[in-house]
């Protein structure tokens, strides 16, 4: 009877804990999302009460963890506390199948109903963005040719300064030549790479950004190239919850641009495109560093050479002063 | 070990990782700097091997 009766507090203890902690919880995420919509402005006189109870019955209706980035309004998404956001944006993605190249050509203009939204962000015309530019139209294919539905499509937008025909698009830039002229801004006739909207998608990117996405809010103008992938459409939503998926380039030599590229697009087809299973792997992280040692021995040679030819000149004058 | 038997054991080693390079990363192109990076690879092996292999002698 005693130990029935130890039982029966102990577990009353335990629920009552549980409640607590749930209680906790909730003040404690009512509390942030209070924090971030009084920060961003978007409290509308709503005062702590009416915000405590209108978050309460959100959170009420929200299945443990588990919710479709669709049923989140987007005036709402700013207000989410991003380590909760994560994991609903990451479980709303359908499988993705394929992967597919457009021009994006202003923000904002993505159209909606794609898988994933994925940019290829420049910060500048380098041989390095070309490249990775030149890796993207080889390994990817234009999204209107992809028979995959687009929700189950990660579109992959480079953003553009003008619309050109589809039918100039294709094999257009595969051409590495093509690709120079379009990072070059040379003629401003033609389309060409915009890096003002690279500017502003990176500026909404790194409005708060997470720690995901702070190796591309600190780079500077020779840092990159880069690649981001969201679930949703980035123009649309500023700041931004995760999860995030960057593939940040600047330590990346440039030979391995095409390995990278085709670890990512396999990425992206997992369950989780943001846990970067398929990109931080050994046989990456080993490429590089091969090909880092490889360069890094040019400067080396190059000095021995100079030496061996001081000491052969030096040598050669000697000879000759003695004769 | 003889100097030839060094050589040998240089090229081989680094033919070997340049094809070991060649199966696992078929999409990267083999430049003069990776080439260079095989030799120097190889020259430290063998330069490795040889020590030890001299060290055995001397202790035997």
């Amino acid at each position: 009877m005693l130990r029935l009766l130890i039982y029966s507090f102990l577990l009353i203890t335990l629920a009552c804990t549980s409640e607590a902690a749930a209680q906790a919880n909730v003040l404690k995420e009512c509390g942030s999302q209070y924090q971030s919509a009084k920060t961003a402005n978007e409290l509308a006189g709503q005062s702590w009460q009416d915000f405590l109870k209108a978050c309460r019955a959100r959170l009420a209706e929200r299945p443990a963890e588990a919710k479709p980035a669709e049923a989140v309004p987007a005036s709402l998404a700013p207000a989410i506390t991003y380590s909760h956001a994560s994991a609903s944006l990451a479980s709303a993605v359908l499988a993705i199948n394929a992967s597919g190249y457009a021009f994006l050509y202003s923000r904002g203009s993505e159209a909606s109903g794609y898988g994933l939204y994925s940019y290829a962000i420049l910060r500048n015309g380098s041989q390095r963005s070309a490249a990775l530019l030149k890796q993207i139209f080889t390994q990817v294919k234009d999204v209107h040719s992809l028979i995959a539905s687009p929700a189950e499509t990660n579109i992959l937008f480079v953003p553009s300064t003008k619309e050109m025909g589809r039918r100039k698009q294709n094999d257009f830039y595969k051409n590495e030549g093509n690709i120079r002229r379009f990072l070059s801004n040379e003629s401003k006739s033609s389309a060409h790479y915009s890096f003002a909207i690279a500017g502003q998608l990176i500026a909404a990117i790194c409005n708060r950004p997470v720690d995901e996405v702070k190796s591309l809010c600190n780079g500077d103008e020779t840092s990159g190239p880069y690649i981001v992938t969201y679930a949703k459409q980035i123009g649309n939503t500023s700041p931004l919850p995760p999860p995030f998926l960057l593939v940040d380039l600047t330590p990346v030599d440039e030979s391995a641009f095409g390995t990278l590229v085709s670890s990512y697009l396999s990425q992206v087809q997992e369950e989780k495109f943001d846990d970067r299973k398929k990109i931080d792997t050994f046989r990456n992280t080993l490429l590089n560093l091969i090909l880092h040692s490889a360069r890094s021995l040019e400067p080396i040679t190059a000095a021995l050479l100079g030496i061996v030819h001081q000491v052969n000149a030096t040598e050669n004058l000697n000879d000759s002063g003695k004769k | 070990m003889t100097l030839v038997f060094q050589i040998t054991a240089i090229i081989f080693i680094a033919i070997l990782l340049r094809v070991g390079f060649q199966i696992a990363y078929p999409e990267v192109p083999i430049d003069g700097a990776l080439t260079k990076l095989f030799v120097i690879a190889a020259v430290v092996i063998v330069a490795v091997l040889t020590f030890v292999h001299l060290m055995r002698t001397k202790s035997g």
